[in-house]
């Protein structure tokens, strides 16, 4: 079953989510900020596993985190829209990128202490100064 | 913020400085900007289309944006950092590629109507149904 679905800008690549997100994120960390081009990154964490790419294939790059791990970020090399970013264990979508963003909101806020001193945050979410648990891997 | 600011993507392959004062700061929640940046909005400082003097080699791609403008963005092939938006007036830098965006508070937030539910909004700012007037262009 389909729960999810999205693309890129372009429509050269199209992807489906066969499960509801484990959870939602606002990541404010120094390179979630240089992925976006603003104060985080949004992202819904799903398994990997039940990500399937229909049309069209990403390119990536590989970036080393505040935390050392090592994070690959796929986006499309058409339209340059950023689709996916995983590392061992944890694989997330962009919510931007969903097709309906808007039944997905956000759950938590993580990487508070690298945050802008602008950056809107989220009121009704639990809130990590770094990592939450869910990083270390189930 | 006058004086000059730097700025890059993540791979450093591409380089810029900006010597122009911003126009505005601008948090933009239209579809088209939630697809660029991945996320609720984009946030952009905007200048004068003069203003960025760039090293290195960008890749630019057309959209018609909800205004039905069309404004093209580019963007480090190489690691797909967002760095700008066009339009024949304007040049808007995504903010967190300067070295330091800290000083980059926004001044505005625009086309909320597109805003999904679950977004932030900042009180303390001025709010734009959909695009505010410097988009117009003669700034």
């Amino acid at each position: 079953m389909t729960t999810l679905s999205g693309g890129c800008r372009c429509g050269k690549i199209r992807y489906t989510c066969d499960t509801a997100p484990i959870t939602v994120s606002f990541c404010y960390c120094t390179d979630c900020q240089k992925a976006s081009g603003g104060p985080f990154c949004n992202y819904a964490v799903v398994p990997a596993e039940a990500v399937t790419v229909n049309q069209g294939a990403t390119v990536h790059y590989t970036v080393e985190a505040s935390t050392g791990n090592v994070v690959k970020r796929e986006f499309c090399a058409h339209c340059g829209a950023p689709l996916f970013a995983s590392t061992n264990n944890v694989f997330v979508i962009t919510v931007g990128s969903l097709d309906d963003p808007s039944t997905v909101p956000p759950a938590i806020a993580i990487w508070l202490d690298s945050a802008q001193p602008w950056a809107p945050i989220p009121e009704n979410v639990e809130r990590f100064a770094r990592n939450p648990p869910i990083t270390l891997g189930a | 913020m006058a004086g000059i600011v730097t700025g890059g993507c993540r791979c450093t392959k591409v380089r810029y400085q900006c010597t122009a004062a911003p126009v505005a700061v601008t948090l933009c929640y239209c579809r088209d900007c939630q697809s660029w940046s991945g996320g609720a909005f984009g946030h952009y400082v905007i200048m004068p289309s003069s203003a960025a003097t760039i090293v290195g080699d960008v890749t630019g791609y057309d959209v018609q944006a909800e205004s039905a403008r069309t404004i093209r963005r580019e963007y480090c092939c190489e690691c797909g950092s967002p760095l700008f938006a066009r339009t024949p007036h304007l040049l808007a830098i995504t903010v967190a590629r300067f070295d330091d965006p800290a000083p980059y508070h926004p001044t505005m937030a625009i086309w909320i109507d597109s805003a999904q539910p679950w977004a932030m909004i900042p009180d303390h700012i001025p709010r734009f149904a959909r695009n505010p007037p410097l988009s117009s262009g003669a700034s």
